[in-house]
């Protein structure tokens, strides 16, 4: 692709030194150089705003270009005590949380499940003994019900969630990103996966595992 | 290996996929029906979250970056150019309040500086005739303040 062969590739062991050279130019007033840096986390930063956002949002690519231009901005600001991706990644959520705001927790899935999902979902998600987590297709009712059972979750927990289980972060890094410790975000971990049972028990029972 | 060994294990190698653990883990959740329903139980979460969709960005979003710069930079040049042309049209009179607000504090303290010249000369005055009144009489005026005091 064109954008991506405009950017520079440095080696793995020189990346890091390549983007504060990057970050240095930006800051003095250089956008050229803070494009190598939107092109490198622009596809993480919209997976992660599209993943609080949608569906409900109907423009990710605006907010996520906000999030960028508001970090130039702030760039005086950044203090590389944290890598450049964390401190994108905490504004980022900030954004988010500010549209998660304006609506209010629901705690419960919203609209009432589909009859026909019940049993489609159960079938997914259940599993014999075997540790097995690849199905073949997971079913669209499950995609859904992933989406709305998040919304209902307290923003906090949420974000926990969101980092955690579908970006894989792993508790240390969303500690910094939150800026929280690490048994803070394992309390939270616990406390939203509890609280998603809770939410699915209500639609579907007790869900086995 | 205990149960906390195998939890922080497990929460540190992260393993993916979930059938793929090091023998002495397996060995482990073997043995122990605890640590056996944690694992399943991230099995579960894993096929849960699977199934949310990661969508991403379908062009650069660079243009669009720039373009939000770009227009902040205008914004913020054009306030300080409208506020540097208000202070122009403005300074006359800013000169002119900064005058009368210097004059009046002048007058101010000058007129104090007066006033505590005025108080200190009277109270030199006063100083003075207490020490004619203590050197003419001074044991009526110490029998009249130890009376003062007994009473």
């Amino acid at each position: 692709m064109k954008i991506m062969s405009s950017l520079p590739h440095p080696e793995p062991s020189a990346e890091a030194d390549a983007e504060r050279e990057w970050i240095r130019k930006s800051r003095e007033g250089d956008p050229q150089f803070y494009r190598f840096l939107v092109e490198r986390y622009q596809a993480r930063i919209y997976r992660l705003v599209a993943r609080f956002l949608e569906p409900e949002h109907g423009d990710i690519e605006d907010v996520v270009q906000e999030v960028f231009t508001k970090a130039f901005f702030s760039l005086g600001r950044f203090r590389e005590d944290s890598s450049f991706v964390t401190w994108i990644t905490r504004i980022a959520i900030n954004r988010a949380k500010d549209e998660l705001k304006k609506r209010s927790n629901r705690n419960t899935l919203g609209e009432p499940v589909e009859p026909e999902w019940i049993e489609e979902v159960k079938d997914h998600v259940q599993q014999s003994d075997d540790k097995e987590e690849e199905k073949p297709e997971p079913p669209g009712a499950l995609r859904t019900l992933v989406d709305r059972a998040l919304a209902a979750l307290p923003e906090r927990l949420r974000v926990v969630v969101t980092l955690k289980d579908m970006e894989g972060l792993s508790y240390q890094e969303i500690g910094e990103v939150m800026k929280c410790s690490v048994g803070t975000v394992k309390s939270r971990h616990n406390r939203a996966r509890k609280k998603l049972r809770e939410i699915l028990s209500a639609e579907f029972g007790e869900l086995r595992r | 290996m205990t149960c906390e060994e195998f939890r922080d294990r497990f929460e540190q190698e992260n393993p993916r996929p979930l059938n793929g653990l090091p023998t002495d883990l397996v060995e482990h959740e073997r043995l122990c029906a605890a640590c056996r329903d944690l694992v399943r139980d991230e099995a579960f979460w894993r096929r849960f979250f699977a199934a949310s969709t990661a969508s991403s960005p379908a062009r650069s979003l660079w243009p669009g970056v720039l373009s939000k710069i770009r227009e902040q930079l205008e914004r913020r040049e054009s306030f300080s150019a409208s506020f540097v042309l208000f202070g122009r049209r403005l300074a006359p009179v800013f000169a002119l309040l900064l005058l009368v607000a210097l004059g009046f504090t002048i007058w101010r303290a000058a007129g104090v500086e007066a006033q505590d010249g005025l108080t200190m000369i009277a109270m030199v005055e006063e100083g003075a005739v207490r020490l004619d009144s203590l050197a003419e009489e001074p044991d009526a005026l110490l029998e009249s303040w130890l009376g003062a005091d007994r009473q």
